[in-house]
């Protein structure tokens, strides 16, 4: 089990990371979602005993990440952001020396090899310089080293940046059949990510958590609305400069235009929100007509539009 | 250093002679060391002047070559590590950060020793063609020449360590190498130095190059090794300090 407490790392003193909790049990397959530059790549740092947080607690299956370092970076395979790899060194060179460090019996190195190679599908690569190799086949390898060791945990820094279609849907297969048995923390700025993969989402925004919920209670918990409206109108540069004015929407959009005259919208309001009523005011006033309205419950990229994006 | 400790170091070491021989910078570090030295040391050296079957020139020369030659072998120790972020992928694998060091180092010495072994032809020559040479000098100076080199390897480690470019830990590297070496002939030849004879004898005693004229003339003397073994330690722990400091930037 992970356990973060009232983590801190600044750089600088600038806080980056600031006042993060969070546990992960035995199993769980978790994302950290938020936009880049948000914490994440620095809390898994921390996880992976590669940088010390400026304050906080982390214990990774009861080690103290300061007292035990090498244990727990024995229980752990940690995939960083942009795969770095030895580029001069060929596929097996390279998970060679990771099963070398790994401390994985001599005579079962190469059967381990062998079954990582088959499962990340680097039959053809496999004499093949990694500096030389496509972006999608690094990451391969890159996964393929990670988990040579069969670790208990996984931390996983964008795993799927640089893979084609195909190879993401592979890589999530793969993923959903390993978190059978093992823990799992991947990060991410793709919302499509975590829906496809993950039981749990941790949202991470400027260095503090703004959600850490199931996907399903996190729709379900989520009260916020969109609305989808058409105007009648003559002149598009008042009515868009009007409706920009309009309070009571957190985020507003023009949408597009149904017809020469008439003008699509998409407003996300809280629930109490009298965007409604401002609107319809407006229109009173201005003399314009609302073809057709809407109203939906936010989806999960609205979510994490409000929760994680940028406030406009 | 237990068993697993020592298969460790192992693993890095041979990572890191894969990587010289992988990438030019092995050969080209061993060839150049033969080819330009032994052109310095058969025109400029005078050993058939000197008529004389002895490496004392030429041996004489090593400092002043190891200045270039051991930054260019190391430069890329940490720098490039840094640079390419496979430092990342080194500190979270379950390694101390000395074993690392250690498997580093060793391999850099084992690129140094076969550059040293390939010299060994030119005293060989010399045996045949000048009459016998003084094998036990010979040994002196081959150990003083390893010794020397640690102690050039460690400190240009440290300053790879803290720079992520590889031209300024080049640079870098060399300035101070070559301070730290000249200070040693300075010492002997500027008359300012040679007159106030404590100052002499600090510079003496701090110069990478003063150490190095026992091992030349076929003396081991206690002080030198103490010297070559304490700088050498004293700048692998300022390396693991830097390292160790990273963690909380």
């Amino acid at each position: 089990m992970i356990s973060v407490k009232n983590l801190v790392k600044s750089y600088n003193n600038v806080p980056v990371v600031k006042d993060v909790s969070f546990e992960v049990n035995k199993g769980e397959l978790v994302g950290l979602l938020g936009p880049n530059g948000a914490g994440k790549t620095t809390i898994m740092r921390i996880l992976t005993c590669f940088l010390n947080p400026t304050s906080g607690e982390v214990n990774i299956n009861g080690m103290n990440i300061f007292d035990s370092p090498i244990e727990i970076k024995k229980l752990i395979g940690y995939l960083p952001e942009h795969t770095p790899q030895y580029g001069d060194m060929t596929t097996i060179e390279y998970l060679n020396f990771i099963s070398e460090v790994r401390g994985i019996d001599k005579n079962k190195i190469k059967s381990s090899i062998d079954e990582m190679i088959k499962l990340t599908s680097l039959e053809d690569v496999v004499s093949k310089k990694i500096s030389e190799l496509s972006k999608g086949y690094q990451k391969r390898v890159g996964l393929a080293s990670v988990m040579i060791h069969d670790p208990e945990i996984l931390i996983l820094d964008e795993p799927t940046t640089g893979l084609d279609p195909n190879q993401v849907i592979t890589f999530r297969k793969m993923l959903r059949r390993l978190s059978e048995k093992k823990t799992v923390i991947l990060s991410t700025h793709v919302l499509s990510e975590i829906e496809a993969t993950c039981e749990r989402v941790i949202i991470i925004k400027k260095g503090t958590i703004v959600a850490n919920d199931t996907l399903q209670n996190l729709v379900n918990n989520f009260t916020d609305e969109f609305i989808e409206f058409s105007l009648k109108a003559d002149n598009f540069t008042e009515i868009d400069k009007e409706i920009s004015k309009l309070k009571g929407a957190w985020k507003l959009e023009f949408m597009k235009k149904d017809a020469k005259d008439i003008f699509r919208y998409k407003a996300l309001i809280s629930k109490d929100s009298d965007f409604d009523k401002n609107l319809k005011d407006l229109i009173k006033e201005k003399n314009w007509k609302l073809i057709d309205e809407k109203r939906n419950k936010a989806n999960l990229e609205e979510i994490f539009l409000k929760l994680a994006g940028e406030e406009e | 250093m237990d068993k697993r400790s020592f298969f460790n170091t192992l693993a890095v070491y041979k990572k890191e002679i894969q990587n010289y021989f992988y990438s030019p910078i092995g050969y080209v570090f061993i060839v150049l060391f033969l080819f330009i030295p032994n052109i310095l040391f058969f025109f400029f050296g005078g050993i058939f002047k000197e008529n004389n079957a002895t490496m004392r020139m030429y041996f004489a020369m090593l400092p002043i070559i190891y200045i270039i030659f051991i930054p260019g072998l190391t430069m890329g120790t940490w720098s490039k590590e840094k640079n390419d972020g496979t430092l990342e992928l080194l500190f979270t694998l379950p390694l101390n950060r000395y074993e690392i060091l250690i498997g580093k180092f060793l391999s850099t010495l084992t690129i140094v020793f076969i550059a040293l072994i390939a010299t060994l032809p030119i005293p060989l020559i010399t045996h045949f063609l000048l009459g016998s040479f003084d094998i036990g000098q010979l040994i002196s100076q081959y150990i003083g020449a390893l010794l020397m080199a640690s102690c050039y390897i460690a400190i240009s480690f440290f300053i790879s360590s803290l720079t992520k470019e590889l031209i300024v830990s080049f640079l870098l590297s060399t300035s101070i190498l070559a301070l730290f070496t000249f200070i040693g002939y300075l010492a002997y030849s500027v008359k300012f130095f040679t007159q106030l004879e404590w100052i002499k004898g600090i510079l003496t005693e701090i110069s990478l190059s003063t150490h190095f004229l026992n091992f030349s003339k076929g003396v081991i003397d206690s002080i030198d090794l103490v010297y070559y073994i304490g700088m050498s330690i004293l700048f692998f722990y300022l390396n693991i300090r830097v390292l160790e400091s990273k963690r909380w930037s």
